[in-house]
């Protein structure tokens, strides 16, 4: 009697029944069919770490405003693109010299706003509050207080914006923005009609507001 | 057995034919049917996972008791494994295993045998065990199994042959040549 063969027939019947074979055999199928319906294509996971970061990069920009300026008037508006206050500041402060301007914040957007408006003949409106920019730049303002413009669609998605001393011509870019809350601090535009619209002028670009006050159409100065 | 391309049939044909050397080494290892039934599972998946080419029949052989012996190693490193007692791994055997359908006395002693063959050899080491199985029972080197287990071959010679005397004292009074 050998060991070898007397241990090979003992194993030999150490095999697993047609049952658990079965069993074995399903479970196997089952576990390599599920994840092979789950894989996506790697473009899928690149998609989505793009957009992912796409969606940092703005959370990070609207915090940035919202720290540095969209709060610091108590505006409470979140805006996807620069503050509100930024824009009527530059408003407010347009007139102004750089020198004479009061705060560092306040001369650059000067300086901003006056290279966008040079850069293509666009002259400085003059404001009512332009001798008192320190205090618009530093307070809330109400819409009695912002300028007045008189607003023209033209064929083609143009727009030309006039003002007291200011005139410019300005395109659709078929970019909509919503902003989280209603905007308060608005300049008003009309057309010939009487039609009223509430904008926002804001470096080179003009936002113009649906009734909602959360909805703009952008255009870009031409 | 063509196994060339990995078609479905292909791969249920390649698992109905090794699920037994499979099931076998997990369980020589564990010494627990249910984790040996899992082990063979976790095994085929990997198989197809790995999604191999190989040179020969003999390779792939090769490939799946190198993977069964590492999956049935990490099955009884884990926690839930420590905890089976192995000495009476025989009691957690399929209902059907070590039953012939004989009722022969020849066949009843036979039976008996084997059982006391299998008990000895279940109650040697875990490292041993695996010699043993892979040495007699697949007919492998062991050049062969120490490639399986990844462990040198002097070390494989060492279990085999500790596993030997220890065996021939278990089973002394069976008179094996």
């Amino acid at each position: 009697m050998k060991f070898s063969e007397e241990y090979k027939s003992a194993m030999n019947e150490i095999s697993p029944d047609e049952q658990t074979s079965r069993r074995i055999e399903n479970a196997v199928m089952e576990r390599i069919s599920v994840p092979e319906k789950k894989k996506k294509p790697f473009y899928v996971y690149a998609g989505a770490l793009s957009g992912a970061a796409a969606c940092i990069a703005v959370l990070c920009v609207v915090l940035i405003n919202v720290n540095s300026g969209g709060l610091e008037n108590n505006s409470g508006g979140i805006a996807l693109a620069p503050s509100s206050n930024y824009a009527n500041k530059a408003e407010a402060s347009v007139a102004d010299t750089a020198e004479s301007a009061p705060t560092d914040n306040a001369k650059d957007i000067v300086n901003e706003y006056q290279s966008a408006a040079g850069s293509s003949g666009l002259e400085a409106p003059a404001t009512p509050a332009a001798s008192d920019s320190e205090n618009r730049s530093s307070q809330p303002q109400d819409d009695t207080a912002v300028q007045e413009y008189t607003i023209t669609f033209l064929p083609g998605g143009a727009v030309i914006l006039e003002g007291d001393n200011f005139h410019a011509e300005f395109r659709s870019n078929s970019t909509v923005t919503h902003f989280v809350k209603p905007q308060q601090d608005l300049s008003r535009a009309k057309t010939v009609d009487g039609e009223l619209y509430r904008i926002r002028l804001e470096s080179n670009y003009l936002y113009i507001f649906e009734d909602d006050l959360q909805t703009a159409e952008c255009y870009k100065l031409v | 057995m063509d196994f060339s391309l990995k078609t479905s049939e292909s791969f249920n044909e390649v698992m109905r034919h090794y699920l037994p050397m499979v099931y076998r080494i997990a369980f020589t290892r564990l010494g627990n049917a249910a984790e040996a039934e899992d082990a063979a599972q976790d095994v085929f998946v990997r198989y197809f996972k790995a999604d191999k080419t190989f040179e020969s029949e003999e390779h792939r052989r090769a490939f799946l008791i190198r993977c069964a012996v590492n999956r049935a190693n990490s099955y009884a490193k884990s926690a839930h494994s420590q905890h089976t007692a192995h000495t009476d791994a025989l009691e957690n055997l399929p209902d059907d295993a070590l039953q012939t359908g004989d009722t022969t006395a020849d066949s009843a002693l036979k039976a008996e045998l084997h059982r006391e063959v299998l008990e000895a050899v279940m109650r040697l080491a875990p490292d041993y065990r695996t010699a043993i199985y892979l040495f007699y029972f697949e007919d492998m080197s062991v050049a062969q199994i120490a490639a399986a287990t990844r462990s040198r071959e002097n070390t494989v010679k060492s279990r085999l042959s500790r596993a030997r005397e220890k065996l021939k004292a278990e089973l002394s009074d069976l008179n094996f040549d």
